[in-house]
């Protein structure tokens, strides 16, 4: 595997200034492994970033991967669901524990909606 | 390493920090109540030795000295085992300084330790033995190299991406703006890695420098587990396009509109710093 081509240690997405000006040249001038291999490493840190060392450590290395994407799905829809809940007005709810409750759901939401962890 | 550290320290800190202690390849220079901040940052600015430092700045209580003299040699060599601060920051050096057999001189006579935080700007300069027996001994606290200097290692990523995307014209036209944004992102990884560090040596048992190790761990193994899914993956089938804005960082997680509770309020940091010859 031609893998260890690259080292993945990219744990951040592209700066923005470069998303701006090249963001097209990307498929043409990054090969496809180190595509891959950004990928890996900005989803990677990210879920470790947020849940902590022990989620990962626990999981068997034959699982990690599905479950890192499905943790991304699952994480884009959390955001639209806490997005969703802000913009709107809930009535009989004070703004103190809409807050509140939308603060848990970016903390936790993710985590609780896949059951898995 | 050190020379910015200082520049960036005496920016954000100004008369609330001091450096008690510098050693390099030629020379050394200490004072308890801080060398003078200008005279460092000229000494940066000029990529001069510590022995460029003009001795009419020191202090009554100051040295500067050579390590051309028996005296100065061994006190450039015991700098980092003597002096008293705050924390103490290795930015340079050779490798397995601090190690096995030297480990008990960062203490004194009362089993105090010269500094009770080391941040490991440089890599490996402290020894796994002279880590654990500080920590065990003198609840020292390290940040570990792999923790303390992951922002080169994103830099340098920074760097061969932009010189594959963009032309050389191009790279100075934006040069600025791209700056500004590459150290941004720096300081929001930087505050990440910290943040789960200490929630992570707060919350369960063991030292830092094996979180550290763990965080590494746990990043490379999940990185390796997606690297091996994706290997046949090409760039034209849906998962690949799915997961792709990873890349472009239009997609904002749920969590990073979070803002950290973690602070770093110093006052009167008193620093003594390890540095390369000219670095």
């Amino acid at each position: 595997m031609d893998i260890l081509i690259y080292e993945c240690v990219f744990s951040e997405n592209l700066p923005h200034k470069l998303v701006e000006v090249a963001w097209d040249r990307v498929p043409s001038r990054f090969p496809v492994q180190y595509q891959r291999c950004y990928i890996a490493s900005t989803l990677a840190s990210q879920l470790v970033y947020h849940e902590g060392i022990h989620l990962v450590e626990s999981q068997a290395t034959g699982d990690i991967a599905d479950r890192a994407i499905q943790y991304y799905r699952a994480s884009k829809s959390v955001g639209k669901l806490c997005d969703d809940i802000e913009s709107k007005e809930w009535s009989g709810v004070d703004a103190e524990s809409k807050k509140r409750a939308v603060d848990l759901l970016r903390r936790g939401g993710v985590r609780t909606s896949l059951g898995i962890f | 390493m050190a020379g910015n550290l200082i520049k960036i320290l005496f920016r954000e800190y100004g008369k609330n920090c001091k450096v008690v202690g510098i050693a390099d390849g030629f020379g050394v220079a200490e004072d308890p109540n801080g060398l003078d901040a200008g005279e460092l940052l000229r000494l940066f600015e000029a990529g001069s030795p510590i022995t460029g430092f003009n001795k009419d700045k020191l202090s009554y209580t100051g040295i500067m000295m050579d390590r051309s003299t028996e005296e100065g040699l061994a006190r450039a060599n015991s700098m980092f085992l003597r002096v008293k601060a705050d924390v103490f920051v290795p930015g340079g050096g050779r490798p397995n300084t601090m190690n096995g057999s030297n480990w008990r001189q960062f203490l004194d006579v009362n089993g105090k330790p010269s500094s009770p935080l080391i941040v490991e700007g440089a890599n490996i300069f402290n020894t796994p033995e002279a880590r654990a027996n500080l920590f065990k001994h003198a609840g020292v606290v390290f940040v570990k190299d792999s923790s303390a200097n992951k922002c080169g290692v994103i830099t340098s990523s920074f760097e061969v991406q932009a010189s594959m995307l963009l032309s050389k014209d191009e790279f100075l036209a934006v040069k600025d703006e791209l700056v500004k944004d590459v150290v941004v992102r720096l300081k929001e990884y930087a505050r990440l890695e910290a943040d789960l560090l200490f929630r992570a040596y707060k919350n369960f048992p063991g030292d830092l420098p094996h979180f550290s190790e763990r965080i590494s761990d746990a990043i490379n193994r999940c990185t390796d587990a997606i690297a091996d899914r994706l290997a046949t993956v090409n760039p034209e089938d849906p998962l690949f396009q799915e997961l792709l804005p990873l890349i472009k960082g239009l997609i904002i997680m749920p969590w990073q509109l979070f803002k950290s509770g973690l602070t770093f309020g110093y006052s009167n940091l008193r620093m003594c710093v390890f540095r390369k010859s000219s670095s």
